[in-house]
């Protein structure tokens, strides 16, 4: 997804002025619905405006809302938030019901989220807690002040049984045996 | 004599999310209790720590574990031709319940920052007081909403983990979550072509992104207390 979008804007996640540490703020700000009376594109926005937009306002008092009717021009969404973003959306020829989605997804996004390719998923204060992590880190301290070299610390236990080893026991084994069956 | 104990027990793996169900009752206590507050300590008596919580933080008792293993396929002849025999440790009971002691102690002075590791939508997040987060697709959670995260797999403050079999006992780490933004994702094009086959194909298509913030990472309950079902 990094080369095939070469002119799109990529960004970090970020939430405008702390946004959900306390207090949560609905970031759109203002909405405005440009339509035509009487065009049949405008017929989904305003049948929205006739059963909708009353109930819309008032759920969302922090929102304002702006009719702006105009003669023979395709019908828009056009969504401003505290962040500055401004969103532009046509909604020519679309029914009540996809309306309805479009402008919930106004409402919930937070700026203009679809203009940028996010580069992570995540963002964080504090990327390490614990801190990085060594060959050091949970040993003994004891390690500390052993002199080197040392038969405890310098001791191979982390290799499998090496085959020179491994004859060696099967040799031992037989002599064992072999006194064994001489007896 | 330590040793013969240890092979009783067998291998000390880490623990899976696929192993808990197969677990035997008479297993039904933690394997490991590992610290880097102090020695290493083993956790035979440690009856009391919640099943699925084991305390973490040293690497000594992994490597302790690898040589009792390796013993195991060399058997005692090749220990004492190698001189590879392990040193042997004493078994110190009071040090598991100094251990919790000091681990409770932290807890609650809370005298560094809390993470957690949260399983969303299956995906793991490491999550800390402050973070963002955005889950892809479809998801309930509306705007302004503040939810918990509850499937945390694993729980830690600097010095000291809880690592969940698979997940820490319901209750005893919290995480608040609130919902800040609902919208799609920039629209990804899914462009396939074959040469020299005439086909081409293009699609488009936007996620459904929703960001999270995290409020709070709070250990609860003191680690070794009884588990309070609060499911």
């Amino acid at each position: 997804m990094s080369n095939s979008n070469l002119f799109m804007k990529t960004g970090f996640l970020r939430a405008p002025l702390q946004n959900g540490v306390g207090r949560y703020v609905c970031q759109l700000q203002r909405i405005v619905f440009k339509f035509c009376k009487s065009h049949g594109g405008s017929r989904g926005l305003r049948d929205f405006i006739e059963q909708d937009l009353v109930d819309f306002a008032k759920n969302n008092p922090s929102i304002v809302v702006y009719l702006k009717p105009r003669r023979h021009r395709s019908p828009v969404i056009v969504g401003e938030y505290l962040n500055g973003d401004r969103v532009w959306m046509s909604v020519n020829q679309r029914t009540h019901s996809e309306i309805t989605k479009w402008i919930e997804n106004l409402r919930t996004q937070q700026g203009n989220v679809s203009d940028i390719r996010l580069r992570k998923y995540q963002y964080t204060d504090h990327p390490s807690i614990q801190g990085p992590w060594t060959p050091f880190t949970f040993k003994n301290p004891e390690l500390n002040l052993a002199e080197l070299p040392n038969v405890k610390f310098g001791e191979n236990n982390r290799l499998p049984i090496s085959a020179t080893e491994q004859l060696r026991l099967m040799f031992e084994k037989q002599k064992l045996s072999d006194v064994q069956t001489a007896e | 004599m330590a040793r013969s104990r240890r092979h009783g027990n067998g291998p000390q793996t880490p623990a899976r999310f696929y192993d808990r169900p197969r677990r035997r009752p008479e297993d039904n206590r933690p394997r490991a209790l590992k610290t880097n507050l102090g020695a290493p300590a083993f956790g035979k008596s440690l009856d009391r720590l919640p099943a699925n919580v084991m305390l973490c933080g040293s690497a000594g008792l992994q490597k302790l574990a690898s040589v009792f293993r390796s013993s195991n396929q060399g058997g005692i002849v090749s220990k004492s031709i190698t001189n590879n025999a392990p040193v042997a440790t004493q078994y110190v009971s009071n040090t598991a319940t100094d251990i919790i002691a000091t681990c409770n102690k932290l807890i609650e002075e809370r005298s560094s920052r809390n993470f957690a590791i949260v399983h969303l939508l299956g995906k793991q997040w490491r999550v800390t007081d402050g973070d963002l987060l955005v889950v892809e697709g479809y998801w309930p959670p509306n705007i302004g909403d503040k939810i918990t995260l509850d499937k945390v797999l694993l729980a830690a403050t600097k010095d000291l983990s809880l690592i969940g079999r698979p997940i820490v006992q319901p209750g005893l780490v919290t995480i608040t979550a609130t919902i800040i933004s609902k919208g799609l994702s920039h629209t990804r094009t899914h462009f396939k072509k074959k040469r020299r086959k005439q086909f081409m194909r293009i699609n488009f298509q936007r996620a459904q992104q929703t960001i999270l913030r995290i409020n709070s990472v709070v250990i609860n309950n003191k680690i070794n207390e009884p588990a309070k079902n609060v499911f």
